[in-house]
């Protein structure tokens, strides 16, 4: 075997290669595109967007967030507590709100399962955290 | 049922990603790095493309508890 077939040879491995990593690529492309046509995501989209437009529901989430802040920075106040207690009870009434809550988990739910599916199969976890840490 | 075609198809999908990294030569050279990198491109093409952080969404549940 002559230099010249020797090149051919690893110019084809190489090929095989890069044809193999474009594979899995174009199979990410593919997995997008069927999150993006499934009805879980469609649904996440449509109340998200709902959401945003209500203002009511959106003071609701506001004004809880606040509270719990309000809880957390200057310690246990009863007045606060119940305040955030009748919010929380507004908020489990609110259609919207509990909607979009219900659409999100059902989306994050989809996507929990083909990371198992994904990260079972390849032996290492697949859903890539930009920093490596979801918590920072 | 047709309201369970799309997710299922979903599921198709994540199986035939899963089989082409198995066939990915960073896989099979079992170079934790280039697999590494290959999966931080196909995490990206999936960011990209849905606009979801997938990776935040499918965090260990065992990180921040």
């Amino acid at each position: 075997m002559d230099d010249k077939e020797i090149e051919i040879i690893k110019k084809k491995k190489m090929k095989e290669m890069i044809d193999k990593q474009n594979s899995a690529k174009t199979k990410a492309r593919e997995f997008a595109q069927a999150i993006l046509d499934c009805e879980e995501y469609k649904n996440f989209i449509k109340y998200s967007d709902e959401l945003e437009k209500n203002q009511t529901a959106q003071n609701l989430l506001k004004q809880s967030q606040e509270k719990q802040r309000e809880l957390q920075w200057n310690g246990f106040n009863a007045n606060t507590f119940q305040e955030l207690r009748e919010l929380q009870m507004d908020i489990n009434k609110n259609e919207i709100i509990q909607n979009f809550l219900k659409a999100q988990d059902e989306l994050v739910d989809i996507l929990r399962r083909t990371n198992d599916i994904i990260s079972g199969k390849i032996g290492t976890q697949f859903a890539f955290l930009q920093g490596g840490s979801c918590c920072g | 049922m047709a309201k369970d075609y799309p997710s299922h198809l979903v599921i198709i999908k994540a199986k035939e990603l899963a089989e082409a990294l198995q066939q990915s030569e960073a896989f099979k050279e079992k170079g934790m790095e280039r697999l590494r990198a290959l999966i931080v491109e196909c995490n990206q093409i999936i960011v990209g493309a849905t606009g979801i952080n997938y990776g935040a969404v499918c965090k260990p549940k065992s990180c921040c508890g």
